[in-house]
């Protein structure tokens, strides 16, 4: 094992970098990241947002770390081609990597609207962060009746948006495509416990608008819903998921499903390749079945546990994934696989004005939960999910 | 050797990855913040705050859990009052 290139320089190909160096001293560790940023945390950019920690905080690693760790990071590039015959990286810089091994970690891709005029925000990385705050100041100087935001989506982006638009008291409604928040996820209990929190709490709540168009030349004026009405507003947050950019892999002859396939040891059907993270479709044992999860402590254990493999030491992973945030305070946490669609039965145990907690069961095992407003069984389901995989 | 390890509230936001990774020293409360345990337990109280003696695995391993936090919630100083992570 000589060179080991990683394609992305997130939490999930960073901390394969830094497990690997300190396995093995002297192998060429060499990240390609598109962004021009050491390591940041995706987690705070929420807290950045609302003025909870300095910008600065934001970063958890110095370019420095990395001639330290002498890890090469290749920032600000991108991966061409992957010759997975001849076992090499062809980056956007025109240079050929080969490599021994080859850690995919690329993350996803953001679902987007299409065409929008200034006044769209996103929320992947940091320059969406300080574009948003931008964005935020903008609409701050504006006269009080401009001042009206609008979400699009209603999954974890949204509720980060919702918070952060309550966190400057500006005036706020959220387009579901659905019926409700995640709407293909959730009960129609815990849908109703999440939409109560949202109007209580000031914000507009529009559902079933499967395509809504954000109107203005150059700058955003409102948000056209499916009757032909134009909500006025001047800011529009969009979070409609993410998908992993799978054409470039197909393209480089590697087996993709709905993510690059990969098992429980991340190994893909080609020797020396991995894929890690956002991007991988993974066994998961304690579903029992194949998933792709994007969240921070999924991506960041595999890194740890492919650098093992990678040096020698075969690890599988085992890790009950769990995601959790809020809404204007309303705790939400999701555990294990809470796709509805694969499960056998889900049971509502936790129904009331606000809280709502529903298990997913799959052959009589228990692989995933939901828990909004009481989030006291948490650590119990859980175990659950761990003992019974 | 004694560890002083300290959750900021105000950041943790509950993804747990510490109780993952060191389940007898951090525990989520019913506010979805991490509490820390002193070898699993509680004594005196609930708190955000607290000293451990700890041998040096588990040292290791609590930093570990420290430096798993997407938020930086978590600090550790040594006996000394000197903080060990974040690094400074």
């Amino acid at each position: 094992m000589e060179h080991v290139v990683i394609l992305g320089g997130g939490i999930a190909g960073t901390t394969a970098a830094e497990e690997l160096r300190k396995l093995h001293a002297d192998v060429s560790i060499t990240i390609i990241e598109q962004e021009n940023h050491p390591l940041y945390s995706r987690v705070l950019l929420p807290h950045y947002l609302k003025g909870k920690v300095p910008r600065e905080k934001v970063f958890l690693k110095t370019w420095q770390w990395y001639l330290d760790q002498r890890i090469e990071i290749m920032a600000g590039v991108r991966a061409e081609a992957i010759d997975v015959a001849n076992r090499f990286v062809r980056t956007s810089e025109g240079r050929e990597l080969p490599f021994d091994a080859l850690i995919i970690a690329g993350g996803g891709e953001l679902n987007t609207l299409g065409g929008e005029p200034r006044g769209v925000s996103y929320l992947r990385g940091v320059d969406d962060a300080d574009e948003a705050l931008m964005l935020l100041r903008e609409l701050k100087m504006r006269p009080a009746e401009e001042q009206r935001a609008i979400v699009i989506g209603g999954g974890f982006i949204a509720m980060e948006y919702i918070n952060f638009f309550a966190h400057y008291t500006v005036p706020c409604r959220v387009v579901l495509r659905g019926n409700g928040f995640w709407s293909s996820a959730l009960s129609e209990h815990s849908q109703g416990v999440l939409a109560r929190k949202a109007i209580e709490g000031g914000v507009g709540v529009t559902t079933n608008e499967p395509a809504p168009e954000v109107v203005g030349e150059r700058e955003v004026e409102g948000v056209r819903l499916s009757s032909g009405e134009v909500l006025p507003c001047s800011l529009v947050g969009v979070g409609i998921g993410m998908h992993p950019d799978l054409s470039f892999y197909r393209e480089c002859g590697i087996a993709i499903d709905r993510g690059i396939a990969v098992n429980e040891y991340f190994e893909t059907a080609h020797p020396g390749i991995y894929a890690i993270g956002d991007c991988a479709e993974f066994f998961d044992r304690h579903v029992g079945r194949n998933v792709v999860y994007g969240n921070w402590m999924n991506a960041q254990t595999q890194g740890r546990v492919v650098a093992k493999t990678i040096a020698g030491e075969r690890t599988a992973f085992d890790l009950v994934s769990s995601y959790t945030t809020n809404l204007l305070g309303l705790h939400i946490v999701f555990i294990g696989d809470v796709d509805r669609r694969s499960a056998d039965e889900i049971r509502q145990t936790v129904e009331t004005e606000v809280a709502s907690v529903e298990e997913f069961y799959r052959a009589g095992n228990l692989v995933g939960a939901v828990l909004i407003g009481d989030i006291s069984q948490r650590a119990a389901l859980t175990a659950t999910i761990k003992g019974s995989g | 050797m004694k560890l002083r390890i300290v959750v900021d509230p105000d950041l943790c936001i509950g993804a747990a990855s510490c109780v993952t990774i060191a389940p007898d020293t951090f525990v989520v409360n019913t506010d979805n913040k991490a509490e820390v345990l002193d070898h699993g337990a509680a004594p005196d109280a609930p708190t955000y705050e607290r000293f451990v003696e700890v041998t040096e695995e588990e040292k290791e391993n609590i930093i570990l859990g420290a430096q798993s936090c997407p938020t930086l919630a978590i600090s550790i100083f040594d006996e000394h009052g000197t903080q060990i992570y974040p690094a400074m």
